[in-house]
């Protein structure tokens, strides 16, 4: 191969124009650009009024945030909503409750329905012995038994 | 810092171009181009650190260009390549004179039977006149292996063109 023709045909490569950037896309690049220095010059919009609190500030350029707030509060509604109530809480709600008397108070009525009971226990019937008692009553005796 | 209408006539000509090569399609080198120059519009600040514009803007193109090759799915990218090796790419400018119009492409369908990565050296080197230490800087290169790459390409260049070249330049 002859070394002189090399360069010459790299030299020959390099001198074939290459095609440009087409006119339809220069323009809407230049366009771009131009609209985007445009609104760089142009004063700033009224920035929305400002609240002294840091949450608000912090918060406020971040909608997500507040999607995310709002999201997690939904989260919880629903969960409370779902969930059933706890048994303490339904006795802590009710009326013999230690939460609700106090010691002195729960002697107090447990001595006042001793004496009521003591009071009408002669009016009662006397109780049969469970011996005497029959298994069942509504039940017919069998011949077995006759 | 230079004004963005200045960046494309100096430089636009040169980044399309070598999309063009990068991507062997219009369509493609038209989308990388854009979301390339939208970029810049967003943050003209990133040029003001550039040493050699030119450079970087090459740099920003290949690194736009292969976010989007990594967007396109496999399918599509095999059969762009299979359909790029035989077709002009409309690399360079049309010539009235009929010689050198079948010159330029037959020199564009050789440059599209080339692989990617020595095809994107012979364009920096003979299209662009960068040095093999730049074109090593730009695509992560060593020099060695920038000058290898480009020699394998332009020998295969000549192999391919040699016949229409001895013809057209016969006394």
């Amino acid at each position: 191969m002859n070394p002189h023709r090399q360069p010459q045909l790299e030299d020959r490569l390099a001198q074939v124009p290459r095609s440009g950037l087409p006119s339809d896309l220069r323009a809407a690049c230049l366009g771009l650009a131009r609209s985007a220095a445009s609104h760089a010059a142009a004063p700033a919009a009224p920035e929305p009024r400002r609240c002294a609190s840091p949450w608000f500030a912090w918060l406020w350029p971040h909608p997500a945030a507040w999607a995310g707030l709002a999201a997690a509060w939904c989260a919880i509604l629903a969960l409370r909503g779902l969930a059933p109530v706890p048994i303490n809480i339904l006795a802590a709600t009710g009326p013999s409750s230690p939460l609700v008397l106090d010691p002195d108070a729960t002697r107090q009525l447990v001595l006042q329905r001793e004496a009521r009971e003591e009071s009408l226990r002669p009016l009662l019937p006397p109780v049969p012995l469970d011996i005497d008692r029959p298994r069942n009553p509504t039940r017919p005796s069998t011949n077995r038994i006759a | 810092m230079m004004p963005l209408e200045q960046i494309l006539e100096e430089h636009g000509d040169a980044v399309f171009s070598f999309l063009l090569q990068l991507t062997r399609s219009e369509p493609d080198a038209r989308d990388v181009f854009q979301d390339l120059w939208r970029r810049l519009v967003e943050n003209p600040s990133s040029l003001a650190s550039a040493r050699e514009p030119r450079a970087f803007l090459l740099h920003a193109a290949r690194n736009q260009f292969i976010d989007h090759a990594r967007r396109r799915d496999a399918r599509s990218r095999a059969h762009d390549r299979l359909h790029r090796h035989d077709e002009a790419a409309g690399l360079f400018h049309t010539s009235p004179d009929p010689d050198e119009a079948a010159f330029r492409h037959a020199l564009d369908a050789a440059l599209g039977q080339l692989p990617d990565e020595q095809r994107v050296v012979v364009h920096l080197k003979l299209w662009e006149g960068l040095t093999f230490e730049s074109i090593a800087r730009l695509l992560d290169l060593s020099p060695n292996t920038a000058a290898s790459r480009y020699r394998y390409g332009v020998d295969k260049l000549r192999a391919l063109l040699r016949p229409l070249y001895d013809e057209i330049h016969a006394p």
